[in-house]
């Protein structure tokens, strides 16, 4: 496993080293004992995983522990669930890595994605360094993770370009 | 609007997935250069280096004119910028929800800090 490169808080690096993977990489200013806790246990994890626009996080379940389940749910104005995710953890080293599954479906129960998802830390000076690797079945997959946030990516733009025009 | 994207990032993306075609890139962010220019610093024979050129004018990442037996090729920066923007938005949302993150491991560091104090 290669050594997770250390770097600056609040810069967040992005990269596609391969057809099916994407790895995201960022510093946070705690110790990797308390990113870990954040990470992984429900009640901080709702604070940051902020949900798709029109969409109400409901169910929030996370056992990081081998076989542990990772179990979320959304609902949104027209269903509910509008959509879930199911996993399981299959690797874990407290505080410093943890691997799980994770299976998208839709509230119909049509799957619209799995991947597989690997996060390591390291700590470095109380700034710990969290490397996220994901790992997708296919290229088609990992390419419409990078933009499944383009409508957001677009509206960002778009009020931009209001404001400079404006 | 992924599905109409899709296929154009596909070539643009394969076109950039090859450090050759990366280095002729980055020679013509410097301008405008003939064929044997940028051959040269490859160390690759001639015809390998045109292959390189035709994958990049594919994904119209570079336009080529021609002026008597000289082929010049300069940088079309569109599909980067599309390129780029595609991933922005998947960094923007990551960013959104670290931010977010961010100020929870602060409260918790205080939190923690507090606690130590009464003790």
């Amino acid at each position: 496993m290669s050594p997770i490169p250390a770097t600056s808080p609040k810069s967040l690096h992005i990269s596609t080293p391969t057809d099916t993977t994407i790895i995201l990489i960022r510093a946070f200013n705690a110790p990797r004992r308390l990113v870990w806790e954040a990470m992984f246990t429900p009640d901080k994890m709702r604070r940051w995983m902020l949900p798709p626009p029109g969409y109400a996080l409901t169910t929030c379940q996370c056992e990081p522990r081998v076989g542990g389940a990772l179990d979320m749910a959304w609902k949104s104005d027209e269903a509910d669930p509008a959509m879930t995710l199911r996993g399981k953890f299959t690797e874990v080293v407290l505080h410093e890595r943890a691997i799980h599954t994770e299976t998208m479906a839709l509230g119909s129960g049509q799957e619209i994605g799995s991947l597989l998802e690997k996060h390591e830390f390291a700590e470095e000076g109380s700034v710990t360094t969290m490397r996220i690797t994901q790992t997708y079945d296919t290229k088609v997959a990992r390419d419409g993770a990078l933009a499944s946030g383009m409508d957001q990516g677009m509206e960002a733009c778009y009020q931009q370009l209001d404001a400079e025009l404006g | 609007m992924v599905s109409d994207l899709s296929p154009r990032l596909d070539v643009v993306f394969h076109a950039l997935a090859h450090p050759a075609r990366r280095a002729i890139i980055r020679q013509l962010s410097g301008g405008e250069r003939n064929l044997s220019e940028l051959a040269a610093p490859l160390k690759m024979t001639f015809p390998a280096a045109t292959k390189h050129v035709r994958v990049l004018e594919h994904a119209k990442l570079v336009r080529r004119r021609v002026a008597g037996r000289q082929h010049f090729c300069r940088l079309e920066a569109a599909p980067l910028k599309e390129a780029m923007l595609w991933t922005e938005s998947f960094r923007r949302s990551w960013e959104a929800r670290f931010e977010a993150l961010d100020s929870l491991l602060d409260e918790m560091s205080s939190d923690e800090q507090s606690r130590a104090r009464r003790r």
